[in-house]
């Protein structure tokens, strides 16, 4: 059976949809797996249609642009209702978008200047309203509007992203995942990785086909989520392989990869899921209560109907990159696929993107260039760097940022040698700089009216 | 008074956009007394590009349309040129024009075979769930492959001059940020050859369709307006040209208009209607609504007076030959829009091939230093897929960008749209037109 899609779009520019038709070869194996229920882009049928399907009956939605108006509202509760999972695609959906920016505006003063300014339309102009829905006061954070399941970042996310998300999230409602025991007990290795001092999350791991991966040897990474049918022995053998000591970098990026589809994630490291227990591990780890167990301190982790190994496990693993210092270098950013030279971090001056001819193989910051690659979470594969443009973090903020625009803020003047003088005079644009895609996320808020005067 | 029986479309669909349609009718159902077309989303770029650098406006303002980033992109920076008083080199020009064809070719070929050909392959009373592209690709594969072949050359180009395709990066204030490599450029030579097949397979199926349909284009909303379009001057003739050209607007009648960029306020008028949020345009000198014009691709070919390569010539040729005779001036036939395109896709790809097999494509010289921002107002005009596209930036003496007047594609379309429609439901709902037109059986069931 094609899996049923619905692809409901808010105030938007369509960059989303084109990106996944700019697969182009790759739809004539991905559409046939695909039943559009829902897709005004491309699709005729009207909302009614939708409206008329059972709450609950479409697999997988998807959410792109963002709610401009009271309509928008609606809409995205109508897809919320419609859909078992729903994925907020695109930077307009997760981050706020470039559009985010009118945020920096009060209503009054965006429709004075489209429907009243004379110098342009004709005078005695006054707002529409007549069978058009009403603009909200500002834009709000999607995710407050409805629950979302995943988030794809990008403006708009690359093609692959798109179709690697589609194949993941399918995978993710078909059935064929056998939670009634691990992996350990299809394992085709002669000899246990854990055995070998490898680490391997196979024993709290739950059963799917095809196991290729395991095969190969590549140990097994929560790819099919947990099972609380666990190996016994064999997950002793991991709790004391993770409390033994510090894990290794590549450990700790395996095991970041691991806890993130275990517990809910997506096998897509690039998705960046809203305060998810891995996230948290960095952004707040004081917020972690601890607990001992055979001796050792762990997090204090519980998920309902798991053994208690496995619980152990899961808060050995976030106990361990807790304190681990390797793991601050694995919250990995668009500089980690860029290829410019980094010779040192120093920063002389900032310059505007029309001065000079930048090199093409010297690092943006260090030509002086605002380049948001060190605080914006991967994906792209550095594709504004590699076309000799600075990145201006259309992929929201790396895994180790809280609020991307109070971070650049503080981080961009750090790094250079300039006066704080001349740094400030650079900075004319902040918000317009450094919350290109994310205003109505980041915790500026949105610029409210003036209410002083009518208050004294 | 009788109460009237509303009909709403919820949303339009297969629009790259926002929008319904609401048609009103008497209540005994004979006489149309009313549409609009509501356009129910406004984004406000013009404001939230205050304050912003102005080389900054073209990575803001390409967010504006996803199909069509690239004049965006390119107006945008064009404009920021003509404040600062910025000459560009000549690879970079030749740069440009490439990146702007690529995305008329793909976007063109989006909208020929995503967003149109399913009402004609299935006919327009095909249900909802069979009228669209997806269906195509599953019962016709060796077309839907063939398209799909074409928009990926298009925007493999695109991606290849400018960057990225969606929301492009490689214009800057100046010129162009990364030379093209000879070894792309080859890559993309040889794949031409292939791509002329194509070409002339898609005009050969748009023949058929304008065959089968010849009764649908020549009578149904055949409506008399305005249009709007660009056009280079060469020799005192109007050269189709989506780059580099002047504001040509053409009269019900043929006669044309020619002005600068920097006067589109002479030419075009903003009225706010009170059921859209967007805006109506019209030709000032004649008042709305008998200003009313339309533009895209119909109208870039009644507003040049040829095509600039000789594929393309031809084919213009004998459109209007079998829609107005040799002599006929300008065509209004709402549904030889579609034609149209695919002339204009001809047009873009053996202008695509000129500059690929320019040897100075892959020249390095593609950014000037000579660039101070200064205080100054400046236009940046092209003509879009969708139509014509204007950009008008004032930036103060540190090159911020203090207000920014936009009069984009699809804008230019809607007062025209909704008059064409109007006109289109008088036809059915009056007149029986549907009756009384030959509909061919479909290609596909």
């Amino acid at each position: 059976m094609a899996k049923k899609i619905a692809m409901m779009q808010l105030a938007s520019c369509w960059g989303c949809h084109q990106s996944l038709l700019d697969a182009h070869l790759t739809l004539l194996h991905v559409l046939p797996e695909l039943s559009f229920v829902y897709w005004p882009a491309v699709v005729d049928f009207k909302t009614k249609d939708l409206e008329n399907l059972p709450d609950g009956s479409v697999d997988v939605g998807f959410l792109e642009g963002f709610c401009r108006t009271e309509h928008d509202i609606e809409n995205a509760k109508l897809l919320r209702r419609k859909c078992k999972i729903v994925v907020a695609i695109g930077s307009c959906a997760v981050l706020g978008g470039v559009p985010g920016m009118a945020n920096l505006f009060t209503l009054e003063e965006l429709e004075a200047r489209k429907f009243m300014d004379e110098e342009f339309v004709d005078p005695g102009s006054v707002v529409p309203t007549e069978n058009v829905p009403k603009n909200l006061d500002a834009i709000p954070d999607l995710h407050t509007v409805v629950k979302i399941d995943v988030d794809l970042p990008g403006c708009p996310p690359k093609t692959g992203n798109i179709i690697g998300l589609i194949a993941s999230v399918l995978g993710q409602v078909d059935n064929k995942i056998d939670t009634s025991k691990s992996m350990c007990e299809v394992c085709p290795l002669g000899t246990c990785l854990l055995d070998e001092g490898k680490l391997c999350y196979g024993p709290i791991t739950a059963v799917c086909d095809p196991i290729g991966k395991l095969a190969s040897g590549h140990p097994v990474l929560g790819e099919f989520g947990l099972t609380p049918n666990i190996h016994a022995a064999n997950a002793e053998k991991l709790f004391s392989k993770i409390t033994a000591q510090p894990l290794s970098k590549e450990e700790v990026r395996n095991t970041v990869e691991a806890l993130m589809m275990m517990l809910g994630g997506t096998p897509l490291g690039f998705l960046a899921k809203k305060a998810d227990a891995v996230r948290r591990i960095r952004l707040d780890p004081d917020s972690l209560t601890m607990k001992l167990a055979n001796s050792t301190e762990i997090v204090d982790f519980k998920l309902d109907g798991y053994p208690e190994m496995l619980n152990h496990i899961i808060g050995a693993a976030m106990g361990n990159l807790k304190s681990n210092p390797l793991y601050d270098d694995s919250a990995q950013t668009v500089c980690t696929s860029c290829e410019r030279n980094l010779k040192d971090k120093e920063v002389v001056r900032y310059i505007r993107d029309y001065e000079g001819i930048p090199d093409q193989d010297t690092c943006f910051l260090l030509q002086g260039y605002v380049c948001m690659g060190p605080l914006t979470a991967p994906g792209c594969g550095a594709t504004c760097p590699r076309a000799n443009s600075p990145c201006l973090g259309c992929y929201g903020p790396a895994s180790n940022v809280d609020d991307y625009v109070s971070k650049a803020t503080s981080y961009f003047p750090s790094i250079c040698k300039d006066t704080p003088e001349n740094i400030t005079a650079f900075f004319k644009d902040t918000a317009g700089l450094f919350g290109r895609f994310c205003i109505p996320t980041s915790k500026l808020g949105h610029k409210m009216a003036d209410t002083k005067s009518e208050e004294s | 008074m009788s109460p009237d029986k509303v009909y709403e479309v919820e949303p339009v669909t297969r629009l790259e956009g926002h929008g319904g349609l609401r048609l009103v009718m008497s209540e005994d159902g004979t006489t149309v007394k009313d549409v609009q077309f509501n356009i129910t989303t406004t984004r406000f770029f013009e404001k939230l590009c205050e304050g912003r650098f102005a080389e900054h406006v073209p990575r803001i303002t390409s967010r504006i349309c996803g199909i069509c980033p690239v004049p965006h992109h390119i107006a945008a920076t064009k404009s920021v040129e003509d404040a600062w008083d910025v000459e560009i080199p000549r690879p970079a020009y030749k740069l440009r024009q490439l990146f702007m064809n690529a995305k008329q070719y793909s976007s063109h070929l989006l909208h020929f075979f995503a967003l149109a050909a399913p009402d004609f392959l299935y006919g327009p009373f095909a249900p909802a769930g069979k009228r669209n592209v997806v269906q195509i690709i599953k019962d016709l594969p060796e077309v839907g492959t063939m398209a799909l072949k074409m928009m990926d050359f298009g925007q493999n180009i695109c991606a290849a001059v400018g960057g990225k395709a969606i929301g492009p990066i490689a214009g800057i204030v100046g010129g162009m940020r990364k030379p093209l490599t000879a070894e792309l450029r080859d890559g993309l030579i040889a794949q031409l050859d292939e791509q002329l097949g194509y070409v002339k397979a898609t005009v050969d199926l748009a023949k058929k369709v304008v065959t089968d349909y010849w009764d649908v284009i020549a009578n149904l909303a055949v409506t008399e307006t305005y249009y709007c379009g660009v056009a280079k001057e060469e020799n005192g003739e109007l050269v189709h040209d989506i780059y580099d050209g002047k504001l040509v607007f053409v009269s019900p009648e043929g006669e044309k208009m020619v002005y600068d960029e920097e006067n589109y306020m002479e030419a075009i008028g903003e009225k706010i209607p009170s059921h859209s949020y967007a805006t109506h345009t019209y030709y000032r000198p004649k008042g709305y609504p008998d200003g009313i014009y339309r533009t895209n691709s119909l109208a870039m070919l009644n507003a040049c007076d040829r095509m600039a390569t000789p594929l393309a010539e031809e084919a213009r040729k004998e459109m209007f030959t079998k829609c107005v005779g040799e002599d006929g001036k300008v065509i209004h036939n709402t549904f030889a829009y579609h034609w149209a395109r695919v002339i204009e896709i001809v047009g873009a790809f053996e202008t695509m091939a000129k500059y690929l097999k320019d040897p100075e494509i892959i020249s390095t010289d593609i950014k000037t230093l000579d660039v101070q921002p200064k205080a100054g107002r400046g236009v940046g005009m092209v003509d879009a897929p969708r139509g014509t596209l204007i950009y008008d930036m004032k930036t103060d003496s540190e090159g911020i960008c203090r207000k920014l007047n936009l009069l984009v594609a699809t804008n230019h379309n809607i007062a025209g749209i909704e008059k064409s429609v109007k006109h289109a439901a008088k036809q059915i709902f009056e007149e029986d037109i549907l009756s009384k037109i030959k509909l061919p059986d479909p290609m596909l069931k």
